[in-house]
């Protein structure tokens, strides 16, 4: 079912089985008013949706890192201590792009950057290949 | 001079919206994308302002940038070296070339208004890397304003 307010989608999340939900919602709240402040706008409703769809599949653990692209969608972050980064940009209707840094093996100094647009609803499939979840989500 | 690429000696600020800060205070990549309808990433060149005051220089980016906006209550000025942006070309994407440009603007008057040429917005490589250089964070608003 698509939310078709930032509002709605906010409802729906509430009632989502997603973990660290008070955290999340409440950053997600600040988010909205700082994106507001920033560009008179609010979050897209169906990044939101997506953003809810994802976390309530993968049930990641810990909680991480959440800002906003300016263009209204939002921008998720894990590190992990190898100095390897997965991000993803949930872009609404459906799309997401997946970022994969990591050091290059034979030139530490530089990274390797590995990206993929997909739909939300694949991320999971997306990432398979790299596995990251697995020492990220632990 | 206006289109003057600046010293790699100098520093440059970024306005970064709240949105674009992690609840631990540091810049997101999403911070250093240019809108499509940019043509640069605009900053502001530090060492225009009374040369080695630093407090004097935020001050004077602050006066010029709440002349011309208004500035979120979260939001930052990102400090940036302008050798190591204009190093990112040689070191981190070999295919990308950055240039910091000076831009002043006359109305609203903001003479140390720059921009950095040769992002584009879906290079998030790029933007990781602009985000990473990222030497010290001040709040956007004077003291005055909060």
């Amino acid at each position: 079912m698509m939310a078709n307010s930032f509002k709605a989608a906010m409802d729906r999340l509430e009632q989502a089985s997603v973990p660290c939900k008070a955290r999340l919602l409440e950053r997600l709240r600040d988010l909205a008013v700082l994106f507001h402040e920033d560009y008179g706008n609010e979050p897209k409703a169906s990044a939101l949706s997506d953003l809810t769809e994802f976390f309530a599949s993968a049930q990641l653990k810990h909680y991480t890192s959440i800002t906003m692209t300016p263009d209204g969608g939002f921008y998720v972050e894990w590190q992990s201590e190898a100095q390897q980064k997965v991000a993803v940009e949930f872009m609404g209707g459906g799309v997401a792009r997946l970022f994969s840094f990591r050091p290059n093996p034979r030139h530490p100094e530089r990274s390797d950057v590995f990206t993929c647009t997909t739909t939300a609803d694949a991320l999971m499939d997306a990432l398979a290949p790299w596995n990251p979840w697995k020492a990220l989500a632990a | 001079m206006k289109g003057a690429v600046l010293p790699n000696s100098a520093s440059i600020v970024r306005l970064c919206g709240g949105s674009h800060v992690r609840e631990d205070g540091t810049i997101a990549p999403t911070a250093f994308r240019a809108r499509e309808d940019e043509n640069y990433l605009s900053v502001n060149w530090l060492d225009f302002f009374a040369p080695s005051d630093r407090p004097a220089q935020i001050a004077a980016v602050r006066r010029a940038l709440e002349s011309k906006r208004n500035i979120g209550s979260k939001a930052r000025l990102a400090r940036l070296h302008v050798g190591s942006i204009h190093a990112v070309s040689s070191s981190g994407n070999a295919f990308v070339t950055l240039e910091v440009r000076h831009e002043p603007e006359a109305l609203p008057p903001d003479p140390s208004h720059s921009g950095i040429y040769g992002t584009q917005p879906d290079d998030l490589a790029v933007q990781e890397r602009l985000a990473n250089l990222v030497n010290e964070v001040f709040s956007a608003k004077s003291a005055a304003s909060q």
